[in-house]
């Protein structure tokens, strides 16, 4: 548990808004880390046979006889991730098996722990489909760069026959398959939320008290950490947000698991059937509050309008249904001056991402995608229009 | 003058669509998607670059008007500073995008200065914030306006023309 001063009002108890230190260790440990990936300047694609030769001294140092990498891919889409798809065998098991490599570059979009990710990720395993992870270098201990490496869950992320093709999954059109992946999508956000974590090794994830301002003071403290290491160009409206957001910090009532990222694109379903089969990309998972994960989910960039005109969520429910239903399914109440507050934070979070990490990662050459990063960073004004226009709600 | 900017463009998209894409095979996904972002950026920069310089010519006379309302709703030591970083981007050369570019990040700095009073220990008076969030609203649109062609912005169809922002 974290040390701070605290303030107790009406039972509740408020830390300093402004203690910057206030902060998860390991996500503190993730600021230092891309300061020290940023310091060894330009970063080069790897290529396959790069990738495959790391792996194979990867699997031998595990202890793995006769290591087999082959047919090494490169998977499409990431903003802040490499991924690599491979077969593997050894002398244990000659019959070769598909298998993931998730690798961080020294920078990307987001920052984050592989070993976190795992964690979490494996603490899902029985409670929604993930991909389970095999290995893990956090630390970049033996690969190259810090990764993990999961087992391959086919399944795509967009109806094959979507004509729209966006960054990361926006824009995606589900259409004629929305009835069967909705429910399912509702459903994630409810176990997601529901999950017994005090039973989970999350050992690498420090716990917010409930009843104070932590959970979302330590989110806010990461994201404006993240924003002051990498600024190129002050935006005022930021920095602004940063203050409201100081300013205004709600008390967490029940802490839980929040994926951090649960959205159109961050999910994979069978055809024709629309059954799930992962949920995806947990790295920007924690422990905090839920109002976190639904304030993400209804951002309208995450979503689309139907032929009548009305806002669907990640292009499934309208709001109202989609709140009503994830609050009668989960039992978890949603308060709206908590769901505006994370809205404001996600919105602060995006512009950080885009008009932040984005332009320092693109001036840095630290990533394999500089062109995407740029290319997200040119929807930054998206962001800061939802935060001006929801500040001045709030003033 | 000879070749001009606008046919350079056009050329390496042509080159791009008709020679780099096809040359890719079909499994080197991370190349065909570098293909589609250059293309896509060589489009927005093909539209954007003869109003590069005015735009960010724009974007510094906003943070200095931000600046200047500003410093007539904080204390006099906040609006001394926010007045002496005035003073040093006075006489920057409004035809170089780099100067701008410069300019608008000494002045920007000492906005965000103010911003934070000092760790918030020093109040924000609501006529700041109103400026602010002025200020914030048409740096956006003109933000959205500049990028509208990343096609992103779920509401592009309603921006306005470039010349109504610049």
């Amino acid at each position: 548990m974290l040390e701070e001063e605290v303030r107790e009002v009406d039972g509740k108890a408020f830390a300093d808004p402004w203690d910057r230190n206030a902060m998860d260790p390991r996500q503190k440990w993730v600021l230092e880390r891309t300061l020290e990936y940023r310091r060894k300047g330009p970063y080069r694609a790897r290529t396959s046979d790069e990738i495959a030769a790391m792996l194979e001294r990867y699997f031998d140092h595990l202890g793995y006889k006769d290591a087999r990498i082959e047919n090494v891919r490169r998977m499409s889409g990431g903003a802040s991730k490499e991924q690599f798809i491979f077969d593997f065998a050894h002398a244990g098991k000659p019959e070769s098996e598909k298998l993931v490599l998730r690798m961080d570059p020294p920078e990307g979009i987001s920052q984050s722990c592989r070993g976190r990710e795992a964690q979490l990720q494996n603490a899902m395993i029985g409670t929604l489909p993930v991909a389970p992870i095999r290995h893990v270098d956090a630390d970049a201990e033996i690969l190259d760069q810090a990764g993990s490496i999961l087992e391959f869950v086919s399944g795509v992320t967009e109806p094959t026959t979507s004509g729209a093709k966006g960054v990361s999954g926006m824009g995606t059109r589900f259409d004629d398959i929305a009835p069967k992946l909705a429910p399912q999508f509702v459903d994630a956000f409810v176990k997601t939320h529901g999950l017994d974590w005090r039973s989970k090794d999350l050992s690498l994830f420090a716990r917010p008290r409930e009843g104070t301002t932590d959970a979302g003071l330590w989110e806010l403290n990461f994201w404006s950490g993240l924003y002051w290491n990498a600024i190129v160009e002050p935006v005022p409206i930021i920095t602004l947000c940063e203050r409201w957001l100081r300013e205004n910090i709600p008390v967490c009532d029940k802490v839980g698991v929040v994926h951090g990222d649960l959205r159109i694109g961050n999910f994979m379903f069978e055809e024709p059937s629309g059954q799930f089969t992962a949920i995806l990309d947990w790295e920007l998972g924690h422990l905090g509050d839920y109002h976190e994960d639904i304030a993400w989910t209804i951002q309208r960039l995450f979503g689309y309008l139907d032929d009548k005109g009305q806002f669907l969520v990640s292009g499934f429910l309208p709001r109202e249904e989609f709140l009503e239903k994830y609050q009668r399914l989960s039992g978890n109440a949603i308060d709206p001056a908590k769901l505006r507050w994370y809205e404001i934070l996600n919105a602060y979070k995006c512009a950080v991402m885009d008009l932040g990490q984005a332009m320092r990662v693109a001036e840095g050459h630290t990533n394999h995608q500089e062109n995407v990063m740029t290319w997200l960073g040119s929807a930054g004004g998206v962001f800061l229009e939802q935060i001006s226009n929801m500040i001045r709600e709030e003033l | 003058m000879l070749p001009s900017v606008d046919v350079r463009f056009r050329n390496m998209m042509k080159a791009m669509q008709e020679v780099v894409a096809p040359a890719i095979p079909a499994d080197q996904k991370l190349a065909q998607e570098q293909v589609r972002l250059i293309v896509g950026h060589l489009t927005m920069l093909k539209d954007q670059w003869k109003d590069a310089v005015r735009y960010e010519a724009g974007s510094f006379r906003m943070m200095r008007e931000l600046t200047e309302a500003l410093a007539s709703e904080v204390d006099d030591e906040q609006a001394a500073g926010l007045r002496a970083a005035l003073a040093q981007v006075a006489d920057i050369d409004i035809y170089d995008i780099d100067a701008l570019n410069a300019g608008i990040c000494a002045v920007g700095a000492a906005v965000d200065k103010v911003i934070l009073g000092e760790e918030g220990s020093k109040p924000l008076p609501r006529g700041a914030w109103d400026v602010i969030l002025a200020y914030g609203e048409k740096d956006a649109l003109r933000s959205r306006v500049w990028f509208k062609g990343n096609g992103i912005d779920p509401d592009r169809d309603k921006l306005p023309p470039l010349e109504t922002v610049l």
